[in-house]
């Protein structure tokens, strides 16, 4: 029993590392943007000081709902890609790579180019937030359910990614299309929302995210110990009491609810779902959910909030796209995994 | 004897349709049963089906004295282990975690393992002899190590009933008598009913009280030794390269070549009976009694010096050699059997 506790130690001090990395990460996103604002004037407008002058509007206006929007969407692609890798056995699943953010994008793109064209988003405010969430979790679902069904039929892991990568591009064709009859102004907003921000989220927005974000990750905790059994894949899973449709339809809402909602509001992000599960797998070296969702909850905070910091182009005024950024940063890990070697035979 | 497994004209198959007509048989508690058929008969499906991974499409299928269709996900989780040969892939999962899978439906919503699923687990890996490979990876012990790691978890599931498809298929002599070993020890010291499938014939014979013949015409039941010696077993080999001999419980290549030579063998012990062997595998026929109807007689017999000779007398001449495979060699080379 001894080398349980020197595990659960060792665990515990990784685990304190993360947080820690989070909230100084969470703080020096806060400190980022074009305009300098001390660390002094940051916290006292935080605390509600000085409310009204032009650093408190900043800070309280941009950039904490960009930090929040940070925080909420790195932990919920993260989440959504170990879910993803699990249930489908496939270590290089992700929410990107199988086409869920781009059943999303079509779900929002429908609103967008379609809805909007007719009547502008603004002058229907939360019913607007309202809908693009709706649609994206609609349009993430459809897509999870086609690769579910196909990935059953398929065993070949290489045949489900290029599944996923079809399905990416005929949603994205469908897309290009609906942009070819659209509107100007229309086409502008979609197009920017394609190339993913953190900022512009407005509170209902934010609000919206992290509630649909916070029962998806009630789901995911409620699946942890059928998403453990299920490594084993469906036949044992099922021999030692897993109720594999169940698990499966849970594991199915959460992931959809996680990856739709931070694709609705941000737009597609990609890498960090696929990237951060490896991280947590590697830092942990455990496959016990238990410990990969928080490992991978505060991992995939870490990596959004360094992404966010990383565009915001510290000391200058442009700001990069995230999804740039995230690819940057999750591109490298996703082909550290693919050199260990026996990646695609299936290795969690 | 209490009934294990009973099938009464059940019919497996997927998808609603049948494989092969409805099936009767029955295997019963401390005992092991065995089943045997060629590939791609149905033993895969047949073993789901009783593990509750397929429905039967009709008839009756009883586990444990229940009817399978009146069981809930639980019931048959508590009556039934099954293992196959489906790799498990897990590079973080230590050996105790695999084995602790056993205990899935004994702990609580999160799965937090008590002091006594612990016991559980150590004492599973210990009767698979794991004990000291615990704490290491899956990835990182040996394909007969990971597979033993798999019947721990069996075993740590504490089922009265255990269904096991192919176990030692992978696994070498050492490590698959071993396993078989331990299969004896459970049925007999715990009272567990073992259905296992083999495609190793030999010790099938050598470890099972029962077996279970799946042919296209259905599955022939009956006492291991029963279904030798009338010929059950060798009917399954009938046209193959392969003869089973219902005496000796073994293989030999199918009889072939043309003027078969008869041999009278002379001569105790282990070399006698390996010299033969060496001459049923060349083709020759052992004769009972010496006289007109041997064409040669052998003689296995202590030279000079107390090593084993061996010589052939085919009437007029006499050749002596110093090894079975030089004997087998000039039988060979001579043309003698052809």
């Amino acid at each position: 029993m001894d080398n349980r506790s020197r595990i659960w130690s060792k665990n515990s001090l990784l685990f304190a590392i993360l947080a820690a990395g989070v909230i100084v990460a969470f703080a020096g996103s806060l400190f980022a943007g074009s305009v300098a604002i001390g660390p002094a004037e940051t916290l006292r407008a935080l605390f509600g000081h000085d409310v009204g002058n032009t650093a408190s509007t900043i800070v309280m206006k941009f950039r904490l709902p960009r930090s929040v929007t940070a925080l909420l969407a790195g932990i919920a692609l993260a989440v959504s890609g170990l879910q993803m890798q699990t249930i489908f056995r496939n270590p290089m699943a992700g929410p990107y790579v199988l086409g869920i953010s781009s059943g999303a994008s079509l779900g929002v793109a429908v609103v967008i180019l379609g809805f909007a064209s007719f009547l502008p988003l603004t002058a229907v405010g939360l019913m607007g937030s309202w809908l693009i969430a709706i649609a994206a979790w609609a349009g993430a679902g459809a897509v999870m359910v086609v690769m579910l069904f196909m990935a059953a039929r398929l065993k070949n892991i290489l045949t489900v990614l290029v599944l996923g990568i079809m399905v990416a591009g005929g949603i994205s064709s469908l897309v290009t299309i609906m942009q070819y009859f659209s509107g100007e102004t229309v086409l502008r907003s979609y197009v920017v929302w394609t190339m993913g921000s953190l900022g512009n989220l407005s509170a209902t927005q934010i609000q919206i995210m992290g509630s649909a974000i916070t029962v998806g990750l009630l789901i995911g905790l409620v699946a942890t110990k059928s998403l453990n059994a299920m490594i084993l894949g469906d036949s044992y899973a099922s021999t030692i009491g897993v109720n594999i449709r169940r698990a499966r339809l849970m594991i199915f809402l959460s992931t959809t609810v996680l990856a739709g909602s931070v694709t609705a509001f941000c737009g597609p992000i990609g890498f960090i779902g696929i990237a951060v599960p490896h991280i947590a797998r590697m830092l942990f070296r455990s496959a016990d959910h238990r410990v990969l969702l928080p490992a991978t909850m505060l991992a995939g905070a870490l990596l959004m909030l360094i992404s966010d910091i990383i565009s915001q182009l510290p000391g200058s005024d442009s700001v990069l796209p995230i999804n740039a950024v995230t690819s940057l940063l999750g591109i490298p890990v996703v082909i550290w995994v693919l050199l260990k070697g026996d990646a695609l035979r299936s290795h969690f | 004897m209490m009934r294990a497994i009973e099938l009464r004209n059940t019919v497996i198959g997927f998808d609603g349709k049948d494989i092969l007509p409805p099936l009767s048989a029955s295997s019963e508690r401390a005992e092991i049963t065995t089943l045997l058929g060629c590939n791609g008969i149905g033993k895969s499906t047949l073993l789901k089906t009783i593990a509750a991974l397929h429905s039967p499409i009709s008839g009756s299928l009883v586990v444990d004295g229940r009817d399978i269709f009146s069981m809930t996900r639980r019931d048959i989780t508590a009556t039934i282990s099954y293992v196959s040969t489906e790799p498990v892939k897990a590079s973080n999962m230590r050996v105790s975690d695999l084995i602790a899978f056993g205990r899935y439906s004994h702990t609580n919503w999160i799965g937090r393992l008590l002091e006594s699923d612990r016991r559980v687990i150590a004492e599973s890996a210990d009767k698979v002899g794991l004990s000291a490979l615990l704490n290491r990876f899956v990835d990182e012990i040996s394909d007969g190590e990971r597979q033993r790691a798999m019947i721990a978890r069996a075993l740590a599931q504490d089922t009265p009933l255990m269904v096991m498809d192919e176990p030692t298929a992978f696994l070498d002599t050492r490590n698959s008598s071993e396993i078989l070993n331990l299969m004896v020890s459970l049925a007999r010291n715990e009272e567990k009913g073992l259905l296992m499938s083999t495609h190793d014939i030999q010790s099938a014979i050598n470890y099972s009280d029962k077996i279970w013949l799946m042919t296209e015409g259905g599955i022939k039941e009956g006492g291991t030794e029963d279904m030798v010696a009338d010929g059950s077993i060798g009917e399954m080999f009938r046209g193959s390269s392969v003869t089973f001999c219902p005496v000796e419980g073994s293989f030999r290549p199918s009889a072939r070549g043309r003027g078969k030579m008869r041999f009278y063998l002379q001569g105790e012990g282990v070399e006698a009976i390996w010299a033969g062997k060496a001459i049923k595998r060349a083709g020759g026929i052992l004769c009972d009694k010496a006289g007109e109807d041997a064409d040669f007689r052998l003689t296995a017999g202590s030279g000079r010096d107390g090593k084993c000779l061996f010589s052939l007398d085919d009437g007029s001449n006499i050749v002596t050699f110093s090894s079975i495979y030089q004997m087998s060699q000039y039988l060979r080379s001579g043309n003698i059997i052809c």
